[in-house]
């Protein structure tokens, strides 16, 4: 039998519809090679693998009978451990929701099925995406496939480690600020944070409402632009989706990019960037200019200050989002002996959130104390409009801005970066979703023997011009698909 | 921030917290605090807040009614129930 | 003390609208369902559900806004208002910040025949919370809660006077009349023992001529009018004699006890309070043009001012204009009669004697009266045309009243239909005649007032159907003879 679950969504589609392969086949041999990595990856935090079985045996009824399929269709995939489903826990990674199963499902949950594909688990967060190297999970940390003791990055650590050891063909993912993009940099996959309000947010656990975007996580931009074709769209039952016409992502995936222009910031470059990384986005950006873009240095000077907003805004919307876990009405609850509702409910929260959220609900509460409200949140609203204002003026001169996803490769879980390294790498990320514009981070060589993100950034509803550019890469560069040495083995 | 302001958002959080976990807190929070206070310095006279992303307005449903018919889903994730109720401890 | 003082009073009133459904989720407006039928991700407030604004909130809250002379706002949009308590799925309410959908309203209003003009600061739409049960007598020996989220996401209006109430009575007649405006709109059912209006009141006393206003109370569980006037008679009296007596008074929210007849501080656990008002990113600002709000305008009913010129045009006295239009369902108990039958004061006279009284003793109202407009004209017309008497109406109302028959069936029934026919009473009066002569020669002895008597006699031997005009005539014709 042959390693299925190294192909790509949309070859392995095609072996599905031509009858070489059944749905079943193909599950059971990423099941199968769950099985033998999992131990090692900790990508996933729930599985269903016998619903699995029991859909993929229902799809090849229907491929028997000769129904008409979608291009996503029989596709095993993950999800992200904040998107409700019915059918198994979604706990975020927190132990205040450890044994929560919601009683509905989440608008990009149903899309992603509709379209065919088969959910076999939920993947490895930090606790309610807070975190950019999922170690903040209640679960556990999951492992990158690409090297022992290193981070997958974060928040959709898991999502981005199960696609890259093949225990899932995509997953899907969310970014707040890099959520999606870091983590497919650091497994050397394929992650797109689309423009804000083009995928549906309803019954996706809340980081930061005015930040949070879902994505996929792909192993080739194909696959990416399949995805965003099933899961974007407005959503009557979210007020921020945007009720524009969706377009087909795959169209203009044809290589060519002539006349495109491209915008480089010198801001995206800093000191702190790995030498090995600046080489090889260099090198992208010269391949992109041989194949008829036209690269411009560009400025995008509100980038100072981005991230304190965003250090404002997250943690205020936070706050308030992490609010309903209190033990009332679901979630695990701290019994208080002879204490009242507010002793349980300040117990609840005190052992059932962890370190890092407890931390940021705190510093949001305080940005949104009477007293700091004006300094802090009012200007940090600002500063947003300042840096939004920003991209603007840039994409009135360019199609795109390139530059690196991350300033370093995944590090050792022992030894993370000092924390300007970490900050300025949000810097890098945050700026998007500040803005509400779309990114992607795709693979664009290794170093060190591990993977290197290029990071393709668009204006809001540019999502295609995005693909179209990071497709011509892929296509021109040949770098796809990586499999990651470590994983193999039996080494993770 | 001060040790006695993390206690006060804490409280105010309903987050209870340990001995000693409001000076550690306070410290680690300070440095972000000091990070972000750039924003203090910026030039915004006259920028509007950017509160919504996208200039999306007038986002409305008809008065439809429909039952969400999950009763027993939203009740089986309840800590405590009594009669159809979520039961919590006493409320002064 | 009464003279030295003058009280400043203003009212938070809350209405629940009426939509069909919760003001950001399809759940069902509904009361008296089981606990946690009516309740869904997002009002329940289940992690990574949205709220999606429910449009006829707006609508109502623009019309509300229109009646009360309030300036709409172009721009509105909603806030998060964060505090814990276990009847707040998501720990915080789902208000409105600095731009309410209604500013700079007032309401004229008539307190006995004095008339005032109250402002109305703001109207902003929000959600309401859901229900306790506490365990045990009181919640202070309560050993346990149970939370029922039905309510939960119900839209509510809050209509915020501004400080211009200066007595008891005042703040009665303007919650009366903000009432009846509500009930115009018909955007609300406006209970107050259902929860459906609710009202909370800021009283203040200060010196006579001052213009610095005293220390500020709030008092809640204002569950009737009754309650409101009385609650706020309380308070600036007890306030009065603090500042007479020179103790201290606290800016505080105190509660109304209906039984005792008294205010008390409502001590809570002592708590950080910072509401932290939030703009919610989940809802997007709503721009209201002037498009929607003219064709709002122009879908207004009459409202209660205007009907009430229009009654009194018809013919109505100014007060039973001014009690007929109080509430909506006797307004339209009238409009209805009145098309059938023009005779103003004959309805008026009738709705605001025996049928409120009968109403009002069987605990009903004019929306649902047993003897309906129909059935009024129907029994006014008989009294007018001489079928029955007054008194014989009477009896009709109150068996239609019990029944529901129409009043020509019972009358039918019951034959009693007046007798007119001279023949028949003449033969009566014959009767009474020759029964009575003690009476007859006193009347022929000049004592007159004896024809009262005789004309009682007649009447009882007609069983109250004779006319008695034509009985009185008869009489004194044949006793002349």
């Amino acid at each position: 039998m042959v390693d299925l679950f190294r192909f790509t969504a949309h070859e392995l589609a095609d072996k599905i519809k031509e009858k070489e392969i059944s749905c079943t086949e193909l599950t059971q041999n990423v099941l199968d090679r769950m099985d033998a990595v999992e131990g090692g990856v900790h990508a996933y935090v729930n599985t269903v693998k016998e619903q699995a079985l029991k859909e993929a045996a229902a799809a090849d009824k229907k491929i028997a009978a000769g129904e008409q399929v979608g291009p996503l269709f029989g596709i095993p995939i993950s999800l992200k451990d904040n998107m409700s489903s019915t059918d198994m826990p979604t706990t975020s990674c927190s132990r205040i929701l450890s044994n929560f199963t919601a009683p509905y499902t989440a608008t990009v949950v149903e899309k992603i099925r509709n379209a065919g594909t088969i959910v076999l688990g939920k993947t490895n967060m930090d606790e309610f995406a807070m975190g950019s190297s999922t170690i903040t999970s209640y679960y556990g940390p999951t492992q990158n496939p690409w090297g022992k003791d290193l981070v997958p990055g974060g928040s959709s650590g898991g999502a981005a480690a199960a696609v890259a050891a093949g225990e899932a063909i995509l997953s899907l993912g969310s970014d707040t600020g890099g959520s999606i993009r870091q983590p497919a940099a650091f497994c050397g996959v394929v992650g797109f944070k689309p423009t804000y309000g083009m995928v549906s947010r309803y019954g996706v656990h809340a980081m930061t409402c005015s930040l949070d975007q879902v994505g996929p996580i792909t192993k080739d931009v194909r696959d990416c632009a399949l995805a965003m074709n099933a899961i974007a769209g407005y959503d009557k039952k979210d007020a921020t989706s945007a009720n524009v016409p969706i377009p087909d992502f795959t169209a203009n995936l044809n290589g060519d990019i002539k006349g495109m222009r491209i915008g480089v910031p010198s801001e995206y470059f800093p000191s702190k960037l790995h030498p090995g990384i600046r080489e090889k986005v260099e090198g992208a950006l010269k391949l992109l200019e041989e194949q008829g873009a036209i690269i411009e240095e560009v400025s995008l000077p509100a980038s100072k200050y981005a991230l304190s907003a965003y250090y404002i805004i997250s943690p205020a919307e936070i706050s308030l989002n992490i609010s309903r876990l209190d033990g009332v009405s679901y979630g695990v609850r701290e019994d208080v002996i002879d204490g009242d509702v507010y002793d349980m409910m300040a117990a609840t929260r005190a052992k059932g959130l962890g370190k890092e959220v407890k931390s940021r609900v705190i510093l949001g509460t305080h940005f949104l104390c009477i007293e700091q409200l004006k300094p802090y949140y009012h200007k940090a609203l600002k500063v947003r409009t300042l840096v939004k204002r920003d991209f603007e003026e840039v994409f009135k001169k360019v199609d795109c801005i390139v530059g690196p996803t991350t300033l370093t490769t995944s590090f050792n879980f022992n030894s993370f970066p000092d924390s300007l390294t970490l900050r300025q790498n949000d810097l890098l990320l945050a700026g998007s979703n500040l803005a509400g514009n779309c990114a992607i981070s795709l693979p664009c060589g290794i170093v060190d023997g591990l993977p290197v993100g290029l990071q393709i950034m668009g204006n809001a509803f540019d999502d295609e011009k995005v693909l179209r550019m990071a497709y011509c890469f892929e296509q021109v560069s040949g770098i796809k698909n990586l499999q990651p040495t470590f994983v193999e083995g039996g080494n993770a | 921030m001060t040790p006695e302001q993390v206690e006060r958002a804490a409280k105010i959080a309903m987050i209870q917290i340990g001995e000693g976990e409001a000076e550690i807190l306070a410290k680690e929070l300070t440095e972000i605090i000091d990070y972000v206070s750039m924003v203090k310095d910026v030039d915004t006279e006259g920028v509007p807040p950017t509160i919504h992303v996208l200039p999306i307005s007038n986002v409305m449903r008809e008065d439809e009614a429909s039952s969400f018919g999950n009763r027993e889903g939203l009740l089986s994730q309840a800590p405590e129930t009594e009669n159809g109720h979520f039961k919590v401890p006493r409320i002064i | 003390m009464y003279d030295k003082y003058q009280p400043v009073i203003g009212l938070e009133v809350h209405v629940e609208l009426k939509t069909k459904s919760k003001i950001f989720c399809t759940c069902p407006v509904a009361f008296g369902c089981e606990p946690n039928t009516n309740v869904c991700p997002v009002c329940g407030g289940l992690p990574g559900s949205l709220p999606v604004l429910n449009k006829e909130v707006v609508n109502m809250a623009i019309k509300l806004g229109l009646a009360v002379n309030c300036q709409i706002a172009e721009y509105t949009d909603f806030y998060r208002k964060n505090y814990f308590y276990p009847d707040l799925p998501s720990n915080y309410q789902i208000t409105q910040g600095d731009d309410p959908i209604c500013a700079k309203g007032h309401l004229e209003v008539d307190t006995d025949g004095v008339k005032t003009k109250v402002g109305i600061t703001r109207i902003h739409m929000e959600e309401d919370a859901g229900k306790l049960v506490h365990s045990g007598d009181t919640i202070s020996t309560s050993q346990y809660a149970m939370a029922d989220f039905n309510r939960t996401g119900t839209p509510l209006l809050e209509i915020v006077s501004e400080p211009d109430i200066r007595s008891a009575a005042e703040a009665r007649a303007y919650l009366e009349q903000l009432k009846a405006i509500v009930e115009y709109l018909d955007i609300s059912d406006c209970k107050m023992e259902e929860g459906s209006l609710r009202c909370d009141a800021n009283i203040s006393v200060m010196p006579k001529g001052s213009d610095v206003y005293g220390t500020r109370v709030e008092v809640k569980n204002l569950n009737s009018f009754k309650a409101v006037q009385k609650a706020i008679e309380y308070e600036i009296y007890r306030q009065m004699c603090a500042l007479e007596d020179g103790t201290p008074l606290y800016q505080e929210t105190r509660t109304w006890d209906d039984g005792k007849g008294v205010t008390l501080s409502m001590r809570s656990k002592e708590s950080a309070q910072d509401y932290r008002y939030f703009p919610d990113p989940n809802l997007p600002p709503v721009y209201v043009s002037r498009e929607w709000v003219d064709g709002i305008r122009e879908s207004l009913p009459e409202m209660p001012k205007e009907r009430k010129a229009r009654l009194i045009e018809l013919g109505l006295p100014e007060y039973d204009a001014k009690i007929i239009t109080s509430s909506k369902a006797m307004a339209d108990y009238f409009d209805a009669c009145y098309e059938k039958y023009q005779e103003a004061k004959a309805i008026s006279n009738w709705m605001m004697g025996d049928l409120s009284a009968a109403l009002n003793s069987a605990g009903q109202d004019f929306k649902n009266s047993p003897v309906t407009p129909d059935m009024l004209v129907e029994l006014l017309k008989f009294i007018a045309d001489d079928t029955i008497s007054g008194k014989i109406a009477k009896t009709v109302f109150e068996e239609a009243f019990q029944t529901g028959k129409a009043p020509g069936e019972i009358v039918k029934e019951k034959g009693l239909v007046q007798i007119k026919d001279t023949g028949a009473i003449g033969e009566m009066v014959d009767q009474v005649i020759a029964a009575n002569p003690q009476s007859v020669t006193d009347y022929q002895a000049g004592k007159k007032q004896a024809i009262g008597f005789l004309v009682g006699q007649v009447m009882k031997l007609s069983q109250g159907k004779a006319n008695p005009g034509m009985v009185n005539k008869l009489l004194q014709e044949k006793l002349s003879e």
